[in-house]
């Protein structure tokens, strides 16, 4: 009886144990393919127990990845420019490259491959990167702890920023939401995964402008084709996750909002 | 010993494929380059229709109160002033408003990270009413397009009469009067 009791007490606790973890955080990994040379996207999960909702660079593991001829770009927030090259040693390369030993395996500079280590630098959630690959099939692998919750970015003062779909979940723009967003002045472009040309530019009407520009109804709330703001919606134009597009940002207090991704 | 001579077989040829290497990369950053044509996103916002005096009304220039046309120039930079006019083979005009604003993307003519200059001129079809904005300047971003629109540039504070065509004969008359009579002054 007294074991009988233990184990079941024990189980009990388990249990709660068990509840404790599901509640604090949920971890995983998932693996994007990349769609052409100049694919955006950007991770889906953050550093597990990043209190500030971070990611590193040496979060993401990729395989295909030639270091000499393939890269990924971090670019300015304010001029849209490259500030940062980053290419990835995987095991294939580490042996064709080095010894063969893992030694290599990571994020290197691009300007200096095997030189300047990149694993540990640290970007916000939602940041975007703009890929430059020669190789055809590189797998980018994110892996880390699901950020729960709705998340604000807040963009204030970014005039190109790369805004990824942080969830791990396929999205529609409709699920997406921004505040601060002037519909003639703001808009956020889907760039091209063969050329990096914009396919797409998507503006937010939201309560304010809905108010200014419409009836002040909320039917005006939503995304909106740039070049036909208030006839033809965005709306169910798809934000698959890991991808990322590019904000072209005149008013400087432009927020983001993604979907809690645990429903 | 086997190892040995592989080693030198495999430095050779890994210096071989680290030049390949570098010719490639250096050939990808050029195309990259090239492939990056920026096209410019132009938006005129809200626009109001002209009152009886050419003051803009509270109401929506739409396409019922129309048709309306806006014309988008663009011009090379010379030396901080607008230089050589761009060509463009689309994206100029547009005719549809909607929300009471007009916009339209170029097409690829622009050099990344040059200025240029750019003007919008909207008419009435009918050839009433014309309006425009000042001669803005704007540099073209690296990467996406590039937006010039009510951020970049001011509009003119009325709607201006469209000159009759008479009206401009006689202008035209009177500016030959002024040119001739002072040829034969001397």
């Amino acid at each position: 009886m007294k074991k009988l009791l233990t184990a079941c007490a024990a189980c009990v606790l388990a249990g709660m144990v068990s509840a404790q973890v599901e509640s604090v955080n949920i971890v995983g990994y998932q693996t994007v393919t990349a769609s052409g040379q100049y694919f955006s996207s950007g991770p889906t999960f953050v550093t597990v127990g990043s209190a500030t909702a971070d990611w590193n660079l040496g979060d993401i593991a990729v395989s295909g990845m030639d270091p000499f001829t393939d890269f990924i770009q971090f670019l300015s927030p304010n001029t849209a420019g490259t500030v940062l090259s980053a290419t990835y040693i995987d095991a294939v390369a580490d042996a064709a490259y080095g010894a063969g030993d893992g030694a290599l395996i990571g994020w290197w500079d691009y300007n200096d491959v095997g030189g300047t280590s990149l694993d540990a630098e640290v970007f916000a959630a939602g940041t975007g990167f703009l890929c430059n690959l020669t190789s055809t099939g590189v797998q980018f692998t994110y892996s880390g702890e699901v950020l729960q919750g709705d998340t604000a970015l807040d963009l204030a003062g970014q005039k190109y920023p790369m805004i990824a779909n942080l969830t791990p979940v396929d999205l529609t723009l409709a699920d997406v939401t921004a505040t601060g967003m002037d519909p003639f002045l703001d808009f956020i472009q889907f760039l091209s995964p063969t050329t990096a040309g914009t396919v797409v530019s998507a503006t937010y009407i939201d309560a304010v402008a809905d108010a200014a520009y419409g009836a002040g109804d909320g039917a005006l709330i939503g995304w909106w084709d740039y070049n036909d703001v208030g006839g033809t919606s965005l709306d169910t134009t798809a934000f698959p996750a890991g991808a990322s597009v590019l904000g072209n940002f005149t008013s400087t207090g432009v927020q983001v909002i993604f979907p809690n991704p645990v429903q | 010993m086997l190892l040995l001579v592989v080693d030198y077989g495999e430095a050779a040829k890994n210096e071989s494929e680290k030049m390949k290497k570098s010719i490639l990369m250096v050939m990808a950053l050029m195309i990259a380059g090239a492939v990056q044509a920026a096209s410019v996103n132009w938006n005129t916002g809200v626009l109001k229709t002209p009152g009886v005096d050419g003051t803009p009304t509270a109401t929506n220039v739409s396409d019922a109160n129309g048709p309306w046309t806006v014309v988008a120039m663009f011009w090379t930079d010379n030396a901080g002033a607008p230089g050589t006019q761009v060509v463009l083979t689309s994206g100029s005009t547009d005719t549809t408003a909607s929300l009471g604003a007009f916009s339209a993307i170029t097409s690829d003519s622009f050099t990344i990270g040059a200025t240029y200059w750019g003007q919008l001129t909207i008419t009435d079809n009918a050839g009433n009413w014309t309006r425009s904005t000042s001669v803005s300047s704007f540099v073209i971003a690296p990467t996406g397009n590039t937006a010039f629109n009510t951020g970049n540039f001011t509009w003119d504070p009325t709607w201006t009469a469209v000159p009759e065509p008479t009206s401009m004969a006689l202008l035209a008359l009177g500016v030959a009067a002024v040119g001739l009579r002072r040829r034969f002054r001397k």
